[in-house]
């Protein structure tokens, strides 16, 4: 009869919340079309388009001048178009402060006349420097320049002839190399956080669960105060059973959009969590569990729907980032990061990033799934303890 | 004066909602608080601390040590010597994000003439700090490289010696001290001599070849878009006030919210019944719709005074240079938003679909238009798509004041598109408001 009357609860939240077809799109699109588009500015997808252009205006028009822009190889992170005319350096200046180019490089006259005497060419280059790709060109610029720096300087110590051979052959191919490789999961089917999706799938998944709980704290502030909770506590639901159902519907709708979201990421991105279903399964039992008890703590202190909306919000909003749901957390200082592993956000993440990169299980994610058990506790306590207060 | 009325009702009404100042006041200056500390703000920690790098290699303790020198002198590594096992150890469980591993006969056969290869291990959960680990380990190379390259150009033939005369250096070398090798060469052998002699001849065009890597043949002069001059090699200047690039972003995505809710009034006074009452006085539905918009627009004006008075006193944020660039682009925003979202309010039937539908729109507007990442770190075709959103016109215009430190001439594309977005779309919502009076559908 009470698991009845349990269940009853848990059905008549699903059915309100799938009832309103507006709330698919929350539950759902909202946060693939977050975890696509933000996938795509980590770097996941191409945009389709080709690469920014630096453009470069060579008013020398020498061998020399020529050897030095063919050294701009910009690959996939810029592309470089040489103009016809000569140009002048402030042409160069204005297209990048104009946001026209990421990057200018204004070669002057006189570059091959002063690298024959021995003296010092001037050349400029103007960049956005908050761009990948400008920053890209800059550094293959300083390359360029070394390259030639380390041929003129072996020219100036030369006693007699310098070997241009020898220099070409050990800059192309040199003796001393660095190999780099990742240590992880399958490091041979490049599964690294590299791809931007990799973070966001997860991210914006627990990300848009948690916002979806607490911003449905209004529902629970206005089924306290328009005397719902009344009529079923009169209703011989004692408040044990209330609390349960008004903390299960939700749990078990949170863990049908993320299942969904997951899924989601799988077939649209890619994303592979790892080799380890059990942790997959804690975690999304233990997130959404600490999702819906801190929805149902804050509706218990919140009075108005107008106040749940706004303390929803700026729960929702505030631990989002700080826990590294919006960037990751290695590229914040080490205090953040403290304050983000302590929050639910952060130890899901952290879960998530260990699963996929790692291929770690339940027990090398124990400290962070501890973690999360402890929030679930100590919130479903106070969920537990207020609610029942407050109906009683 | 009954609009003025409305008007003034509304500004009370609205701020006298305590959720409602939290969402558009204390929400926005919070999250630019974690933006700023997360990224170096505040005078705190800047984003990138000392990164810890295993160095794994059996070396003669001199080699060591002048590696740990290189390393450490960059600031950037805190170098532990440790085994290969336990390096490999730290990295996969990320409690280390890189590990340099060098290969126990590293000075044989660099010294050899051949070619060497070291390692980097790097924690495949640790894109960004294991990136910059890479990054400078291959500039540190380079400059090995490049005085390799430059040398064996001039003296092609000087720099291996073949394999008795390395035996003889090798020999001469042995040991861990300076003083060994200065013994030997005290005892006088002719092998140490010779050896003696080779090095001499080594360290000597090694001398020159430093010497003439000092003179510059190439100044390339750095500029950035904010007009900083930077030398070779240097990065923007850290001291720039990090809010003023997330303050801006912030204040205008809140303002969408609450230009969003204010358009959502008209709905709310439709169904509570104030909307009929206020049409029975003598306001016509164009002037209560102009009420509406006016108070919208003062509404966000005072939103956006507060919001940037408050971070100019707890953020020290920039005003920019000219006293009516911030007021104006604030007021154009405002109005821009006030008619987009009024629109938004005509287009849609009841208070929970506006703040649905609104709700949506701005978060997707935030998405492309650049208040949560700079529009010039998207794809070419979003960055298309945001010069559609008024988020982005307005962004980019606090950016370039508050930023850029531009004045009012800086901005006037931005300002005229803002007023264009409000002039298009109030006329807009008037003539939605006759269609759906005509239509009888509006009360």
């Amino acid at each position: 009869m009470r698991l009845n009357v349990l269940i009853a609860l848990i059905d008549v939240h699903i059915r309100k919340v799938l009832a309103d077809k507006s709330n698919l799109f929350w539950l759902f699109g909202m946060p693939m079309m977050f975890s696509i588009l933000m996938g795509m500015m980590f770097g996941s997808f191409d945009g389709g388009s080709g690469p920014p252009e630096v453009r470069v205006y060579d008013a020398d028009r020498s061998e020399a001048s020529r050897d030095l822009i063919a050294q701009l190889d910009g690959g996939e992170a810029y592309a470089v178009a040489v103009s016809d005319t000569v140009g002048s350096e402030e042409m160069a200046r204005t297209l990048v402060n104009d946001g026209r180019r990421t990057a200018t490089l204004y070669i002057p006259a006189g570059l091959a006349d002063s690298l024959s005497i021995g003296g010092t060419a001037r050349l400029f280059f103007f960049h956005d420097a908050d761009r990948f790709s400008a920053q890209s060109a800059r550094t293959d610029m300083e390359m360029a320049i070394f390259r030639l720096e380390a041929e003129r300087a072996g020219r100036r110590a030369a006693a007699i002839d310098f070997d241009q051979a020898r220099f070409d052959s050990l800059w192309s191919e040199p003796r001393l190399t660095l190999e780099s490789e990742f240590l992880g999961r399958r490091e041979q089917v490049e599964l690294k956080l590299d791809k931007g999706a990799q973070h966001t799938g997860p991210a914006y998944a627990l990300m848009f669960v948690m916002m979806f709980m607490l911003m449905s704290v209004r529902d629970v502030v206005s089924e306290r105060r328009n005397g719902t909770l009344t009529r079923l506590r009169l209703g011989a639901a004692s408040p044990g059973l209330l609390a349960g159902g008004m903390l299960l519907g939700p749990w078990v709708m949170g863990l049908v959009q993320m299942t969904v979201l997951l899924v989601l990421n799988a077939v649209v991105m890619g994303i592979d969590y790892g080799d380890s279903l059990a942790s997959l399964v804690l975690l999304m039992l233990l997130f959404t569990g600490v999702a819906t008890s801190l929805a149902l703590v804050l509706a218990t202190f919140c009075r108005t729907p107008g106040q749940a909306d706004g303390v929803g919000m700026t729960a929702s909003l505030t631990m989002a980032p700080l826990g590294g749901l919006w960037w990751p957390l290695e590229v914040v200082p080490s205090f953040m990061q403290k304050i983000g592993l302590v929050l639910p956000t952060g130890q899901g993440i952290t879960i998530f990033h260990d699963m996929i990169g790692r291929g770690y299980g339940v027990v090398e994610n124990g400290a962070n799934f501890l973690g999360l058990g402890i929030w679930l506790v100590v919130l479903l306590g106070i969920a537990t303890l207020r609610f029942r207060r407050l109906i009683d | 004066m009954l609009v003025r009325t409305l008007i003034g009702k509304d500004l009370r009404r609205w701020w006298s909602d305590r959720s409602a100042v939290v969402v558009a006041l204390v929400l926005p200056l919070v999250l630019t608080g974690i933006m700023g500390l997360s990224f170096g703000g505040l005078g705190g920690e800047a984003g990138l601390s000392t990164i810890p790098l295993a160095v794994v290699g059996d070396l003669p303790s001199m080699a060591q040590d002048f590696i740990d020198d290189a390393l450490t002198e960059t600031g950037l590594f805190e170098v532990t010597w440790t085994s290969r096992e336990y390096a490999e150890d730290q990295v996969r469980t990320g409690k280390i994000r890189a590990a340099l591993i060098i290969p126990d006969d590293f000075a044989q056969s660099y010294f050899a003439g051949e070619a060497v290869q070291v390692t980097l291990w790097k924690d495949i959960n640790s894109e960004f700090k294991a990136g910059i680990v890479e990054q400078i380990l291959e500039r540190m190379l380079l400059y090995i490289r490049a005085g390799e390259a430059a040398y064996i150009g001039a003296w092609p033939d000087d720099w291996y010696p073949d394999s008795a005369e390395e035996s003889a250096i090798a020999r001469l070398l042995e040991g861990d001290s300076f003083l060994d090798v200065y013994k030997r060469i005290r005892e006088g052998s002719t092998e140490a001599e010779d050896a003696w002699t080779q090095i001499q001849t080594l360290m000597d065009h090694q001398v020159e070849i430093q010497d003439a890597f000092t003179v510059q043949s190439v100044d390339l002069r750095v500029e950035d878009r904010s007009g900083q001059e930077l030398a070779e090699n240097e990065a923007p200047q850290a001291s720039r006030n990090i809010f003023n690039y997330f303050l801006p972003g912030m204040a205008v995505f809140f303002l969408m919210f609450s230009a969003g809710g204010a358009g959502g009034d008209i709905h709310r006074e439709r169904e509570e019944g104030t909307l009929r009452r206020m049409l029975v006085s003598p306001l016509s539905s164009r002037e209560l719709l102009l009420g509406k918009w006016v108070f919208t627009t003062l509404n966000g004006l005072l939103q956006l005074s507060i919001l940037f008075a408050v971070g100019k006193l707890v953020y020290g944020l920039n005003l920019g240079p000219d006293p009516f660039a911030l007021p104006v682009q604030a007021l154009v925003t405002s109005a821009a938003l006030a008619s987009f979202f009024l629109v938004l309010a005509l287009l849609t039937r009841t208070e929970k679909q506006m703040g649905q539908i609104s709700t949506g729109v701005i978060l997707f507007m935030a998405m492309i238009g650049g208040n949560f990442i700079a529009t010039e770190f998207m794809p070419d075709f979003l960055r298309v798509a945001a010069r559609f959103t008024p988020n982005y016109w307005a962004n980019d215009g606090f950016s370039t004041i508050v930023s850029l430190n531009e004045g009012l001439s800086a901005v006037t594309t931005n300002l005229a598109v803002l007023a264009g977005i409000a002039v298009a779309f109030l006329a807009l919502a008037i003539l939605l408001l006759h269609v759906r009076e005509r239509r009888g559908d509006l009360l």
